[in-house]
């Protein structure tokens, strides 16, 4: 029994559970307002625009490859959305054409460093960092440096004080849910059910796993891989208009250096960096475990450098951890062969 | 099985004490080197290795055998420090020693010599063998001293080495090489060898058996793990066989034939090579190859494959073999020539000629078969979700109905689907990959090396699969360097040599002898020229 409670507090997900309630405990103790509802609604808004990233990425991480480019792909869309949206005179049609626009700008942007990836072969590290600097330099182009704020009315769709997005959603929910958490619901299932119902998301695990056996059974790897670069800038560019309609503005420092915090989800929630390994479910873990641990850094008023220090060490603590449990499980796994084979 | 010889070593191999070195004890030479007596070895509650009796003798050639899982490697690690035993004694030269680590065995002069190879390919010979304990003159390297070690070495053994030589640069029978010269340089007196042939041709192979008897002669001991019997018939003074975690019994130098062994190590006899019936011919299905060319490395390549039929490709490493069944599958894109199923042209395409039932099973089983992280189940779906999917849609129920039954049809073990394919042995690994093309109407299957490291139970389920699977109507081609395996197997056997066909040859007339002659350059009776 013991032992039992044990295995399953060293598996992965008992790991991630514990971790979690661990800090609620503290919490509990050090400050009472991280338990009210609006602190879980700002948790919660948080991590929507992160979370839509971190979706976006997982797709490329799991065949071998990383966007670094999410957070810049995120800035330059919301600033085409938005500056189009302008132009317009902020009308609903101007804002949806500037928001397609974006998008496709993203989508395109995706499949060059795709195409980078796998037809020179190029580390997709190097690649998205440097598509990262591009993109985010050509934001200046869009918005001449100022950031375009559109206004706090008509388009707006408000949660209590908070302008929370700026598509016209009509007269809101009745539970009273912000747009961004719906979207970000909308998007994990989306791209749970492609990861796990369709032959694309069986190909994606294949070619991350190895991806010579890939093409030798005639998955079109490459193909695949461009395929995920796209998903991941199309998600990372409605992450950055969700964003903008969250902070009111558009510009340079939308969304800027957030592909840390999407890797730093990734690694917590037990996504193999190599590719191959992990799921939609562990990355909105990670997600929300990095979206809590930022709310209880700010509910304590950390400052910001000791802020920056604390992330550093919950990715190294994340790694190690999720070894441990890998290694634990494969030494789990090895005894029940082992009586497998004796029984058989 | 009573023959458990704990005491009846017969001398040393060869004692000629001539040419004393300090590499080697000579004076032991006539004596036991390893002892082992019950040892116990327990993994969570698993026994793994039941009272143990071993021995190895200095200047012999001691093989050890058993199927993957009965026990071998645990025996070897518990020996070389990896593991430490749970019950049980050891004795290194009559003193009852206690082996805690690698540096342990070590100092005892206990040396493997692993399947992966330690060797640095960037630096010379010389400077491998010396890596981290590098003689040194007032604080700097003596490389002169450290080459004419080396250089003493090499002549003492007779070895064909060049101590400047860059590790990249050399073969893989002259970097095992170099690894048994690191092992001698360190005064191993007993050096283990764990499937030292899998990555050799046979020419390299003979070269290493020379070798090892030179060893031999001098008077070290020589712990061989191997799955190949040929080698183990050819090398071995003493033969221990394991199963289930036992010592299944030794047989001495005369007493070793292939079938007592066989029968030992899976304990249950098993049929012999003669039930050979001949086969059925199917022809109106073939394959035809016409004036095929790959690079350099293929050149006008013609032949007939028919239906019911296993076509054996002979030949050394690099004869042309795996590129001429990777043009045929699509894996690489030939320069010229038709190929032909039952009279359509092949595509280029790897998909499309999936579709059309081709399935490959390649040489490196973790580089290009296994996904090992994915599950068993995923390994054996991953090429089929043309037939378990609508509109790129997954049928969930198919997926995990086709995987059973492929796990059932080929006793993938242990049966679990949602086990990590990794995380099996490398005969259940080859069946899975073999699962993954067979529960496909297949119509050719294109085989490279398929049974390397795949113990012999598992082998002769492989090839009694093989065998079913041509007798259905399907063509096999297979690039094999086994050449038991080619001769057991094989309704005809076509050897390649420098991107050609050399010889032919039918059931009847296939001999091993009469394969390896045609490979090195030499036609015989039984073959035809081609």
């Amino acid at each position: 029994m013991m032992k039992k409670a044990i295995r399953a507090i060293g598996s992965a997900w008992g790991q991630r559970i514990t971790l979690l309630v661990l800090i609620c405990i503290v919490m509990a103790i050090a400050e009472p307002v991280f338990f009210k509802l609006d602190n879980y609604k700002s948790i919660l808004l948080a991590i929507a625009v992160n979370g839509v990233m971190v979706c976006g990425m997982l797709f490329t991480v799991l065949v071998g490859g990383m966007d670094l480019s999410v957070g810049a792909m995120a800035g330059i869309s919301a600033s085409i959305a938005y500056r189009i949206a302008e132009s317009s005179g902020f009308t609903t049609s101007g804002f949806l054409s500037g928001c397609a626009l974006a998008l496709a700008l993203c989508l395109v942007a995706g499949a060059v460093s795709g195409l980078l990836v796998t037809r020179f072969a190029l580390p997709a590290f190097v690649v998205t960092l440097a598509m990262k600097y591009i993109v985010y330099g050509s934001i200046y182009l869009v918005t001449q440096g100022f950031f375009v704020l559109p206004p706090a009315h008509g388009l707006s769709y408000q949660v209590g004080n908070q302008i929370v997005f700026s598509i016209p959603v009509g007269g809101g929910n009745k539970l009273n849910i912000p747009m961004p958490v719906i979207i970000l619901i909308i998007v994990v299932a989306i791209c749970a059910f492609v990861l796990v119902k369709t032959t694309y998301g069986r190909k994606l695990y294949a070619i991350g796993g190895n991806k010579n056996v890939a093409n030798l059974v005639g998955i079109k790897s490459n193909a695949n891989i461009v395929g995920a670069f796209m998903i991941s800038g199309v998600l990372a560019g409605i992450a950055g208009i969700m964003l903008a309609s969250m902070n009111g503005q558009a510009g340079q420092t939308t969304a800027l250096n957030y592909e840390g915090n999407v890797l730093m989800a990734m690694v917590v929630g037990g996504v193999n960096l190599a590719g191959g390994e992990g799921g939609v479910a562990g990355a909105i873990f990670g997600a929300l475990f990095v979206g809590i641990i930022n709310n209880v850094m700010v509910l304590l008023s950390v400052e910001a450098t000791i802020q920056t220090f604390v992330r550093g060490i919950v990715i190294l603590a994340a790694m190690t951890l999720n070894m441990y449990a890998r290694r634990g499980s494969t030494g789990a796994m090895k005894i029940k062969i082992a009586k497998a084979d004796k029984a058989a | 099985m009573e023959d458990r010889t704990d005491k009846t070593y017969e001398g040393a191999g060869g004692a000629e004490n001539g040419n004393q070195n300090d590499t080697v004890n000579t004076e032991a030479n006539d004596g036991v080197f390893l002892e082992a007596k019950g040892i116990y070895k327990q993994f969570s509650g698993v026994t793994v290795l039941e009272d143990a009796d071993f021995s190895v003798n200095c200047g012999e050639v001691h093989a050890l055998m058993g199927e993957n899982g009965a026990g071998k490697s645990t025996l070897i690690k518990i020996i070389t420090g990896v593991y430490t035993k749970d019950a049980g004694e050891l004795y290194v030269e009559g003193k009852s020693v206690e082996i805690h680590n690698r540096q342990d065995a070590r100092n005892l002069g206990i040396q493997v010599i692993y399947q992966e190879l330690s060797l640095i390919p960037a630096l010379t010979v010389t400077e491998n063998i010396f890596l981290g304990a590098e003689t040194a003159k007032h604080g700097w390297m003596d490389k002169k001293a450290m080459r004419e070690r080396v250089q003493s070495l090499i002549e003492h053994y007779g070895f064909d080495l060049d101590p400047d030589a860059v590790v990249d640069t050399m073969g893989m029978a002259k970097r095992q090489m170099a690894e048994i010269l690191k092992a001698l340089a360190f005064k191993a007196k007993l050096i283990i060898m764990d499937e030292p042939t899998s990555s050799l041709s046979a020419a390299e192979s003979e070269k290493l058996f020379e070798t090892i008897d030179g060893l031999r002669n001098r008077g070290a001991g020589i712990l061989y793990i191997s799955h190949r019997l040929d080698e183990v018939y050819r090398l071995s003074d003493r033969l221990t066989v394991m199963r289930d975690g036992k010592i299944v019994g030794v047989l001495k130098k005369g007493e070793i034939d292939p079938h007592t062994v066989t029968t030992m190590m899976i304990g249950r006899d098993v049929a012999g090579d003669e039930d050979k019936g001949a086969t059925k011919r199917y022809e109106d299905h073939w394959l035809e190859v016409k004036n095929l060319s790959y690079s350099h490395m293929l050149k006008d390549v013609n032949f007939t494959a028919y239906g019911g039929e296993i076509l054996g490709i002979g030949g050394l490493v690099g004869s042309g073999r795996t590129e001429l069944i990777r043009c045929i599958y699509g894996a690489a894109k030939r320069s010229g020539g038709t190929i032909m199923l039952d009279g359509k042209p092949v595509s280029r395409s790897i998909r499309r000629n999936i579709r059309n039932g081709f399935g490959y099973v390649p040489e490196d089983r973790h580089a290009e078969g296994l996904v090992p992280l994915l599950n068993v189940e995923k390994n054996i779906t991953i090429a089929s979700y043309d037939k378990l999917s609508s509109a790129s849609l997954v049928n969930r129920r198919k997926e995990i109905a086709w995987a059973d039954k492929a796990i059932k049809d080929y006793d993938i073990r242990p049966p679990m689907r949602t086990l990590a394919a990794g995380s099996l042995s490398g005969g259940n690994q080859q069946k899975t990959i073999l699962g993954r093309w067979l529960s496909r109407d297949l119509r050719l299957l294109l085989l490279d090396e398929p049974t390397v490291g795949v113990d012999v139970g598992v082998k002769m389920d492989l090839y009694r699969l093989l065998r079913e699977f041509a007798d259905n109507g399907a063509i096999v081609v297979m690039v094999s360097s086994d050449l038991a395996e080619l001769v057991y197997l094989s309704d005809r056997v076509l050897v390649m040599r420098d991107g050609r066909f050399f010889e032919e040859f039918t059931r009847g007339n296939i001999t091993q002898e009469s394969l390896l002659l045609a490979a090195s350059g030499v036609h015989t009776e039984e073959g035809m020229s081609l």
